[in-house]
């Protein structure tokens, strides 16, 4: 169980780092240097929120992590609408998608730092754990890996319409936190596939993370669902300042 | 187009009217030595819950259930707050992530009964 649980917990948490850097390199036709720069800035944020964690979590009467999150989740996700309308991906390539991975995943990896911790701690299933989390490394590498070739060779609308998916099942999230801080009352009463893919199977994490599926959805979570997922697409379908200004390049040379 | 954000802004800020009308019962459980007191849970259908778990360990641990469609850090020594919305008849597992082989607990939700909800009211933990 130790084993299957660590699978699930690393694919939750990196997969969606790496498709990210898949997605935002796509729509902005860039390419990211993962090793060099990514990496190093977001072991800083962790190592910060690792230290930040508790101050966090006592701030705003004990939901400072959740409010944070959910700033984290709309600060992310203009960024990368803006960066698709402007010409600000190419100009700071590095920049803008370590501001996306650091605003969107550090508390998801701060978590994750703290999971290892208690295993090490508490010395039981260690090992089984480590391995399991290699395992989970393993599957969130290659799923993104297979993704970039998928995109390769298919049309953008594609890679649009992904984007905009993987967004919408990001910040529909923020219907969850919301109701965790009582700001709003969710009523589950939607039932999507159920057994087939359960939330805490790998088929049901993985479907959650391409497209926030869940196995039971309240009216909200659909609601901000479709809102977001409306928005995120007309922003990447529309023509942007980068294209606008090649076509006026090629323009003018054709003068 | 910004018409229609307008729009979505509006919706979405009417959608905490709902919290302000609802029902809440209180539940205090303490996690101590890696278990949680109470196990076992019982709360009335469609009712909104406020959970309070108490952290004796020195360890951090994390409240997490599919089910309930929750997960939280609880630091040690610290009270942690979790509200649940309203759900439908079914049993919910939640566990503490880090030691899951012995933090594990049931969260039953069956009808409504008066003196369930009498007990609670009279600061009984469990009914």
């Amino acid at each position: 169980m130790m084993f299957v649980d660590s699978i699930v917990l690393m694919i939750d948490t990196l997969l969606p780092l790496f498709l990210v850097q898949v997605y935002f390199a796509k729509i902005n036709k860039v390419t990211v240097s993962t090793l060099t720069y990514v990496l190093p800035s977001l072991l800083i944020s962790v190592s910060l929120g690792l230290f930040c964690y508790p101050f966090l979590a006592n701030a705003f009467n004990g939901f400072g992590i959740e409010i944070s999150k959910i700033l984290g989740l709309i600060i992310g996700w203009g960024l990368l609408l803006y960066s698709a309308k402007t010409t600000l991906a190419q100009r700071y390539i590095n920049l803008c998608i370590c501001l996306i991975s650091i605003t969107w995943f550090t508390s998801a990896l701060v978590e994750l730092a703290l999971y290892l911790k208690g295993y090490w701690d508490s010395a039981t299933f260690f090992y089984t754990t480590i391995l399991g989390c290699v395992v989970g490394l393993m599957i969130a590498w290659s799923v993104h890996i297979l993704l970039e070739l998928v995109l390769v060779n298919s049309a953008d609308v594609w890679s649009r319409l992904l984007t905009a998916f993987f967004c919408a099942g990001l910040l529909s999230q923020s219907v969850d936190l919301l109701a965790q801080i009582n700001i709003i009352v969710e009523y589950k009463n939607i039932h999507l596939l159920g057994s087939p893919a359960t939330d805490d199977s790998i088929i049901g994490t993985l479907f959650n993370i391409f497209w926030g599926y869940k196995s039971t959805i309240s009216g909200q979570y659909a609601l901000v669902y479709m809102i977001v997922l409306i928005i995120s697409f007309r922003f990447f379908s529309n023509p942007t300042a980068r294209t606008e200004t090649v076509v006026h390049v090629h323009r003018d040379k054709e003068q | 187009m910004k018409r229609r954000l307008v729009q979505c802004c509006l919706i979405l800020c009417c959608i905490p009217v709902y919290s302000v009308f609802s029902a809440e019962i209180h539940i205090h459980i303490v996690l101590e030595n890696h278990l949680f007191k109470p196990s076992k849970i019982l709360i009335p259908k469609h009712t909104k819950v406020i959970l309070d778990i108490q952290n004796n360990d020195p360890d951090y641990e994390k409240f997490s259930s599919f089910g309930l469609n929750r997960e939280k850090v609880l630091l040690p020594q610290r009270i942690t707050r979790i509200y649940l919305s309203p759900l439908p008849k079914g049993r919910y597992v939640f566990t503490g992530d880090f030691h899951p082989a012995s933090a594990r607990g049931l969260v039953i939700v069956g009808e409504p009964q008066i003196n369930c909800l009498d007990k609670l009211q009279e600061g009984n933990d469990v009914c």
